[in-house]
């Protein structure tokens, strides 16, 4: 079949116009993409608009709900353990897409070397990758935890404090913590996306700026880095949108705690929809983290086209 | 310093780096691996010991016999396996439309159906589940299919799409000259040569389902449909001293599939996720 297809490409112009009023039956087109359409529309158009209205109501599981504007949303700068969210979801995007980019960078760069073993960690690169946020955050509290995780164990063999560290109970170090094991997780992805970026990049560039006298410094910052960027901003656009919803992990390992220390917006929508079933405000708190997801697409988006166009 | 000794130590220098990297990326696969043979007591040691001291398999067959394990370890093959197929095939027929027929508006439809993927779930679960009550797929394998094929569908389409619009259409022309229908076009010529990228697109769907919770968490409530990320985090509701032993059995039972697929099929995927999030 293959075969005689491919023979008779030579005919191609020959036929161009009446392939082109056959393509032009557009019912067959629209009905492949129908089902799928169908889809979306169920279970993701009509829940968002859904979702919307009810952040107007005051709808709870036994509540039918009214009307009642923008209650909802006037109430969350009275509400602490919405601003208290809004904090811990800020610095916890921001610290962890940084470090997921920085380091992923350096392991690339690391990677791009040609030595030996390289695709072994490429493949070793894939298992945080494909292991469940959830599981990963089990995987973590192994680590953390402090009556026999082996951090602890690490702090009390090398003397490096007198006591347990409070590795999920302290504010701070449940963040740090939370946010370590995020960086775990998605690094790989980040390298696996910036590797193949370096490997793109032409390297006649490296060797002719060598030639010129420029150092590794020289050649990092005005060759990598602008040729780079464009992917660079592909993954703080990824990564950024991912961080900003992130409920599982903090589900798994701290569930919030200790108080609201490592709490997300998204943890707490959840614990407003599903656990207090109070419909209105907990969709109200979804709808906030929606805008948020679209403002930081968006701004990388526009950062990205931008880029493409100076080029 | 020579310029000998300074290669010498950069690339030592590398080296170690990389030994770094790699115990990083293993280590926390690995305890929980040796974890899950321990003993509840020496789970709760310090100093803690790096291999099992009292090597013990209890862990297993405890998930199995009371925790009825082996029926959740069915319920997420079947629910992600039905839904990476559907939205694999769905997105395959939706990729080929919008790629190969200049249908009015088409812009406008991919930009609907794949923009959607920034999307948090969070926002569009609670109407779903207000929804499944009254339609009585609350609870069940088969809700849990579609919903998880509609969020699969993004990245079908989006990374399908790229994929065929590599293939020329010459092709497409001379199959259509020899009388071929378009099911006929996109079966024998198309699928053939866009057969990597269909497998690369069922299992990152694959293990994408696998690995959710947030849906199977809320849309379920009952054995017969949890799957096994939901039930690793319900292994003791109710514990004083949480088994973390049993954690690591549950852990382990959800990576062995993953890293099994990853293995098998590392080149296609390594692929996927570079192609998937940069236009291929």
């Amino acid at each position: 079949m293959a075969q005689h297809t491919l023979s008779a490409v030579t005919r191609k112009t020959v036929v161009k116009q009446s392939f082109g009023k056959a393509i032009r039956r557009y019912w067959v087109g629209y009905a492949l993409i129908l089902p799928a359409l169908i889809f979306r529309i169920l279970l993701t158009g009509v829940p968002l608009i859904q979702t919307i209205w009810m952040s107007f109501t005051d709808k709870t599981m036994t509540r039918p709900g009214s009307w009642i504007g923008l209650d909802n949303y006037a109430r969350m700068s009275q509400d602490y353990l919405f601003r208290a969210s809004i904090e811990v979801t800020f610095i916890y995007t921001f610290a962890a897409t940084l470090l997921e980019l920085v380091i992923g960078l350096g392991i690339a760069l690391l990677l791009i070397q040609g030595l030996r073993g390289t695709s072994l960690t490429q493949t070793v690169m894939l298992m945080p990758w494909a292991t469940a946020p959830l599981v990963a955050a089990l995987m973590f509290r192994l680590l953390f935890f402090e009556a026999g995780g082996v951090f602890n164990d690490l702090v009390l063999r090398f003397d490096l404090s007198s006591t347990r560290v409070p590795w999920l109970s302290d504010p701070t170090m449940a963040r740090i913590s939370v946010i370590v094991t995020t960086v775990w997780k998605n690094v790989p992805w980040a390298v696996l996306l910036l590797l193949a970026g370096l490997k793109a990049i032409p390297k006649r560039l490296y060797e002719s700026a060598a030639v010129d006298g420029a150092g590794p410094l020289q050649r990092f910052r005005h060759i990598t880095l602008p040729l780079l960027l464009p992917i660079l901003l592909v993954v703080l656009l990824i990564r950024g949108v991912a961080e900003v919803q992130t409920f599982e992990q903090i589900l798994a390992l701290t569930q919030r705690g200790p108080g609201t220390a490592t709490g997300t917006i998204s943890l707490y929508a959840y614990e407003r929809l599903f656990q207090q079933f109070n419909f209105g405000y907990g969709s109200a708190l979804t709808v906030l983290l929606l805008l948020l997801s679209v403002f930081i697409a968006g701004s990388m988006t526009w950062l990205i086209n931008r880029e493409n166009r100076r080029h | 310093m020579s310029n000998r000794t300074r290669t010498y130590l950069v690339t030592t220098a590398q080296y170690a780096l990389l030994a770094l990297v790699l115990v990083l990326l293993i280590f926390p696969v690995y305890w929980m691996g040796i974890t899950s043979f321990k003993t509840q007591d020496e789970v709760y040691m310090l100093p803690q010991s790096y291999w099992p001291q009292h090597f013990t398999l209890e862990g297993y067959p405890h998930l199995f016999r009371q925790l009825k394990f082996g029926l959740t370890l069915m319920n997420s093959v079947i629910v992600a396996g039905c839904a990476a197929l559907g939205s694999t095939i769905m997105g395959g027929l939706a990729a080929y439309g919008l790629n190969r027929f200049e249908l009015p508006g088409r812009g406008l439809l991919f930009a609907v159906l794949v923009v959607s993927i920034a999307l948090p779930g969070m926002t569009t679960v609670g109407p779903i589940f207000l929804a499944y009550q009254g339609l009585g797929l609350y609870d069940t394998k088969i809700g849990l299919i579609l919903v998880n094929l509609s969020f699969g569908l993004s990245f079908a389409i989006y990374f399908l799409f790229a994929y065929f619009q590599t293939i020329p259409r010459e092709l497409d022309d001379a199959a259509h000259i020899d009388g071929c229908t378009w099911l006929e076009i996109f079966w024998y010529v198309i699928l053939p040569i866009a057969r990597p990228a269909v497998v690369t697109t069922f299992l990152i769907g694959y293990i994408g389902v696998w690995n959710e919770y947030l849906l199977a968490n809320i849309l379920t409530a009952s054995e017969n449909a949890k799957t096994l990320t939901v039930r690793i985090l319900e292994i003791a509701p109710a514990a004083r001293i949480e088994p973390y032993q049993l954690y690591a059995v549950g852990g382990i039972l959800s990576l062995i599939p993953v890293i099994l697929i990853v293995m098998l099929g590392q080149r296609h995927i390594v692929g996927g996720i570079v192609r998937g999030a940069v236009k291929g």
